[in-house]
């Protein structure tokens, strides 16, 4: 690693790694031969397709509050970039915000030319952020034609049961192999900046800097890891490493994106690798009712059976099933003999009960028949 | 006609005696105006299509005073067509020109939802105008759209103060655009909440400013003594005035009405809510379309009880259901729905409390009665207007309490019918309000080397706050740099920061529901003390002094509280002075320090103590300003030393009681201090300081008043049929002490024969 200060207008330090380099569990060099276009998809980018994760630009940024607002000042923006051989992390400082103007002119002038920028959260906090900022300085607002590939929103989606939390620093601990020392809590970073403008002393800043290059670090290899599994989970092949609880997760993802066929071959890898009995229920549920969509009814109809058989508590496999029985196959005699099972076998609220019966009733008419019946 | 038989009655009945003043107020026809030429076809075919084929003539002035891009103030009476006056020529500008915005802002949600519908009435669905309100209750998923697309945004100051305005670059679009700011009841915008506006209209002009826009004022106000002034105050710029109404009205009776004398010695009345719901069931009876307004939620609930009895007995087969309460917290479709129902003449009589404002149409009233002078002569002619119909009479009926304003109001006609004497009084300069705008414009965008705030140099403010590390101050400008969002931390309906907050524990989940400035919180929020949030009562159960927070739970009583302390008062500066008068004023700032000592539990209505109790709490200070009086020694060398105190005593209630008459402020705004011999004047002097730090602006023209007000004292303890001072007067005997009436009047008497002297050039003995 090289440290170069002052090395281009506007940017205070230059960190240059080696692309070997390697942070938790991975080296930066994964981003090179992943393509961008699969994970860019996936998070509702659809202009990515053709390039590598490595043609995009790292980007996240230090303010001096928590919340948003006017008042609120970007003091850093930190720019990751791989550059022949090398992965160049530039940090623009405002030094003084008198000349915030310049800082964000350095600051354009470097991520304008990119074909996309990766960021956490960047779609809520740090583009709004900037753009806040841009405005003010009568330069703004410029930021929408940038293409933003947002890792958080994908990431939410994708832990949302295997972790408590989806904070990049959760994530680093429980996914990307990443433990941070002596680094500076988040929250702290505002009083860094602070106590800079009251001193004037820059040295004092140093945690900002490296908390801030850490955290470009692992978006580069939380955006590999998320780069290989939409690229499997594309190509309908549910990635091997991945936790049954984070395949739900996947499929969900591929789902919000509107990758049907890909987010059932999650769903169901996620079911043949082994869930527990509540999570089994609820991703049959979400595996058939995605086949229905789909028009692959055979299939909803094999889904829905499983979960009757499989015991599900909820009345929803067998409503879904007496449907299929009615509507696909005409099939009224096993429509009743389903909704009569459900009533017959599960624990249920008065509210369900009746929507049941109802339910029953109603087929019952359609039979011509009054009342409910034994099914033959 | 069945109104005339309930005049004639009271008119002829055994309670004529009780009625002070009849006033006939003449009838007056439309006056009318043509629609300008230049207005939009689709708005006159809206027009049309509403059935208006003309103009009132205030309305037509204020639109051609906004057609030559003067700021306006419009003064009209309730129901005269006001909304008019702004919703043409802002509707009309923006269908020529779509890109244009509009900013409305009303006190309340409430009257938000109202200007609402009025709006999306005009414009129907032909006219492609959008036009949205912006508020709390606005759902995260609108806001976007709101806040590019809508053509005019309908708003609060709260909402503008913390929600958009530091969120400017959210609302370039409003911004870049905003041809017309739109404030109405500036009436409501006085003292400490005004202050913060002005300074909020300030903030507002400086944003826009920055996207190179300076929009038009449009206001209006209620009937008082200053609007174009209040109005120039607060938008910092001049305004056109208009204020004759070309409104039609019908003839209309105007009745002040003072309940008997039921205890003479302690000059005890009866109580005005027994009267009213007496006077509400006479008008039942015969059938005429009422509202009543009374000055609490429990009063209001009083009387829907009372009157929804008196229906039952009347009404057969209607019976309760023509009375209904009118409360605040209603939905906007319930409160159309009673509306409609008063309209319709399904509902015969609306029993609401003061502090609520009525929607826009309830339709033609015969009847109104107030139980208790709503707090300024202003709102009481707003309320008496709901009764009017354009043709054929109505009447309005105010019912005196016994407190000394309401008995010098039903003693005084001409106060109340003549020339408004209340004042709409701001101070946008005061220290702590002006120093709070800073930080939250300061926020809001940089401020340059040497730049104001509206009127205000702000340089000084910022070295303090860069001195507190909020800014930071750069080789040209100075930045907002501290992590906190200071909107969040400023109330716009007190004066200082450090505020105790409300906690209201009635409900499982515990809701914050107002805030009290640090120096009243002692006296307002002190255990068992009662609190009055929106006319619902509440008991405070523990007041954590170190955390300042009270937690008070909702009860229903007949009493309010009233806390005493030990003030005293340090005078540090005098900005006026004028001995020559008799008693001598002045005016300056102070600093005050408070000891609460006890409470009183105090019958509404009749004001008799139903006990006290003691408050065990800290002193606090207050640096404020404050006017005061002192007596030469002629003045009182007839008088003992008890006397002289008594006398005091009784001048300091008197003043306190009549200054509202003058000042758009409310009892508790001002208070007073007497020394029998103060260390600053040596002399006897009666203090009435303001109650919130750094003072709005009323000392200054109790100063300017001081011959008026005391004229004012005289007659209404002169007047006063008690033997020896009452609540209605000086204050009780066993209170202000024995012989305080004669005592007081024999101070204020010096005065008088004093200035009388003065006048004529007789020589002084
Ligand atoms: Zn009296």
């Amino acid at each position: 690693m090289t440290i170069a200060s002052r090395p281009a207008a506007g940017v205070l330090e230059e960190v240059r790694l080696s692309i070997h380099h390697r942070h938790g569990s991975r080296h930066l060099s994964d981003a090179l031969g992943s393509p961008a276009g699969p994970l860019g998809a996936l998070a509702g980018l659809p202009d990515l397709g053709g390039r590598h994760l490595s043609d995009l630009l790292f980007l996240d940024t230090e303010t001096t509050g928590l919340g948003m607002g006017a008042g609120t000042l970007v003091f850093l923006v930190g720019v990751g970039r791989f550059e022949a051989g090398s992965f160049v992390v530039r940090h623009f400082f405002l030094e003084e915000p008198d000349r915030e103007g310049d800082f964000l002119d350095a600051v354009l002038d470097h991520i304008g030319r990119a074909p996309g920028l990766v960021t956490f959260n960047g779609r809520r906090f740090d583009l709004p952020q900037l753009e806040t900022r841009l405005i003010l300085n009568r330069r703004g607002p410029c930021l929408p034609g940038i293409s933003n590939l947002d890792l958080l929103p994908v990431a939410r989606r994708v832990w949302k049961l295997r972790l408590e939390s989806r904070s990049l620093s959760s994530l680093e601990g429980h996914v990307l192999g990443f433990v941070r020392e002596d680094d500076v809590p988040g929250w702290l970073v505002p009083s860094f900046y602070r106590e800079y403008l009251l001193t004037g002393n820059r040295g004092r800043l140093k945690p900002v800097f490296h908390h801030n290059l850490r955290d470009i670090l692992s978006l580069v290899t939380l955006a590999c890891h998320l780069g290989a599994w939409a690229d499997e989970a594309a190509a309908g092949r549910p990635p091997a490493g991945a936790h049954p609880l984070e395949m739900v997760g996947l499929a969900h993802a591929c789902e919000a994106a509107g990758w049907g066929p890909q987010s059932t071959a999650c769903y169901g890898e996620a079911i043949a690798r082994g869930l527990d009995a509540p999570h089994q229920h609820r991703t049959r549920e979400r595996l058939g009712r995605v086949y229905r969509r789909l028009g692959q009814h055979d299939a909803a109809a094999t889904v829905w059976q499983q979960a009757i058989a499989a015991g599900s508590p909820s009345p929803v496999p067998y409503v879904e099933l007496a449907r299929h029985y009615e509507r696909v196959r005409g099939d009224l005699t096993q429509a009743l003999a389903v909704v009569n099972a459900a009533i017959d076998r599960l624990d249920l609220s008065s509210l369900q009960r009746s929507a049941l019966s109802r339910r029953a009733a109603r087929l019952c008419r359609r039979m011509g028949m009054s009342g409910r019946q034994p099914a033959y | 006609m069945p109104l005339q038989e309930v005049l004639d009655e009271l008119a002829r009945g055994k309670s004529a005696r009780n009625v002070t003043c009849w006033r006939t107020l003449a009838g007056r026809p439309a006056r009318l105006a043509p629609f300008p030429s230049w207005l939009h076809p689709s708005l006159n075919a809206a027009m049309e299509r509403r059935g208006i084929t003309s103009l009132y003539s205030h309305q037509a002035q204020a639109l051609e005073a906004i057609a030559r891009g003067e700021n306006a103030v419009v003064v009209t009476p309730t129901a005269s067509g006001k909304t008019l006056c702004y919703n043409l020529p802002i509707v009309d500008h923006v269908l020529r020109d779509g890109s244009d915005r509009a900013l409305y802002l009303f006190p309340t949600k409430a009257l938000s939802q109202d200007q609402l519908a009025e709006l999306k009435d005009l414009c129907g669905s032909e006219l492609n105008l959008k036009t949205y309100t912006y508020d709390g209750d606005t759902p995260r998923s609108a806001r976007t759209a709101i806040r590019s697309a809508g053509h005019i945004i309908v708003t609060n100051p709260d909402m503008l103060h913390t929600g958009i305005l530091p969120h400017h670059t959210k609302w370039l679009r409003l911004f870049q655009r905003l041809r017309y700011v739109v404030i109405d009841e500036i009436h409501q915008y006085r003292g400490v909440f005004g202050s913060h506006l002005a300074n909020l209209v300030r903030r507002l002009k400086r944003v826009a400013a920055f996207y190179g826009a300076r929009p038009q004022f449009i206001l209006c106000s209620a009937t008082i003594a200053n609007p174009a002034e209040l109005a120039s105050r607060l938008i910092e710029e001049p305004v056109t005035l208009i204020d004759e109404s070309g409104a039609p009205t019908g003839e209309k009776y105007f009745i002040l009405y003072n309940p008997p004398v039921v205890d003479r010695e302690l000059g005890i009345r009866r109580s005005s809510l027994l009267e009213a719901a007496d006077l509400a069931t006479r008008f039942l009876r015969a059938g005429v379309p009422m509202l009543v307004f009374a000055r609490s939620r429990l009063a209001t609930e009083v009387l829907v009880t009372y009157l929804k009895r008196a229906a039952a007995g009347i009404l057969p087969g209607v019976g309760e259901a023509a009375v209904r309460g009118y409360r605040g917290g209603y939905l906007p479709h319930e409160r159309r729905e009673i509306e409609r129902g008063l309209r319709e003449g399904k509902i015969q009589a609306a029993v609401s409390t003061s502090a609520l404002e009525l929607g826009v149409d309830i339709g033609q009233l015969d009847a109104v009665v107030m139980a208790g002078y709503p707090g300024s002569i202003a709102s009481a002619w707003q309320q008496a207007g709901r009764a009017g119909r354009r043709t054929g009479s109505s009447v309005a009926v105010l019912i005196a309490d016994s407190s000394p304003l309401n008995q010098y109001l039903v003693n005084h006609p001409d106060y109340f019918f003549g020339r408004s004497p209340e004042h709409g009084l701001i101070n946008p300069d005061n220290p702590q309000i002006l120093a709070g705008h800073v930080k939250c414009a300061a926020f809001e965008l940089p401020f340059q080397r040497g730049e104001s705030l509206g009127a205000a140099p702000v340089d000084p403010i910022l070295e303090q706050l860069a001195a507190a590390a909020l800014v930071h101050r750069g080789p040209e400008r100075w930045h907002w740099m501290a992590e906190t969002y200071p909107a969040e931390e400023i109330s716009l309906r007190s004066a200082s920061a450090e505020n105790f907050v409300i906690i209201d524990v009635t409900q499982p989940t515990a809701r914050a529901i107002g805030e009290v400035d640090r120096f009243s919180a002692p006296l307002l929020l002190h255990e068992e003390a009662i609190y009055l949030h929106e006319s619902d009562q509440y008991q405070v159960e523990k007041l954590d002094y170190p955390e300042k927070k009270a937690y008070v739970r909702a009860v229903s009583v007949d009493y309010y509280t009233d806390a005493s302390s030990a003030v005293s008062i340090k005078v540090l500066a005098r900005f006026q002075d004028d001995p020559s008068r008799r008693p001598g004023r002045s005016s300056g700032e102070v600093l005050v320090t408070s000891l609460p000592t006890m409470f009183k539990k105090i019958r509404f209505g009749t004001h008799e103590n139903l006990g006290s109790g003691p408050i065990r709490l800290p002193e606090e200070q207050m640096h404020t300003t404050a006017y005061w009086l002192y007596l030469s020694e002629e003045a009182y060398s007839g008088l003992r030393p008890e006397e002289l105190e008594a006398g005091l005593l009784g001048v300091a209630n008197l003043l306190v009681h009549i200054a509202p008459l003058y000042l758009l402020c409310d009892v508790r705004d001002i208070r007073s201090v007497v020394e029998v011999r103060s260390p600053f004047t040596r002399l006897p002097t009666v203090y009435v300081y303001e109650r919130y730090p750094g003072g709005v602006g009323f000392a200054d023209k109790l100063y300017e008043l001081h011959d008026e007000l005391l004229a004012g004292c005289r007659e209404l303890s002169a007047a006063c049929p008690c033997a020896d001072g009452c609540p209605s007067c000086v204050g009780p005997a066993s209170e202000v002490g024995p012989g305080a009436k004669r005592a007081t009047l024999s101070i204020l008497r010096a005065g008088s024969k004093d200035r009388l002297r003065q006048l004529t050039g007789e020589p002084r003995s």
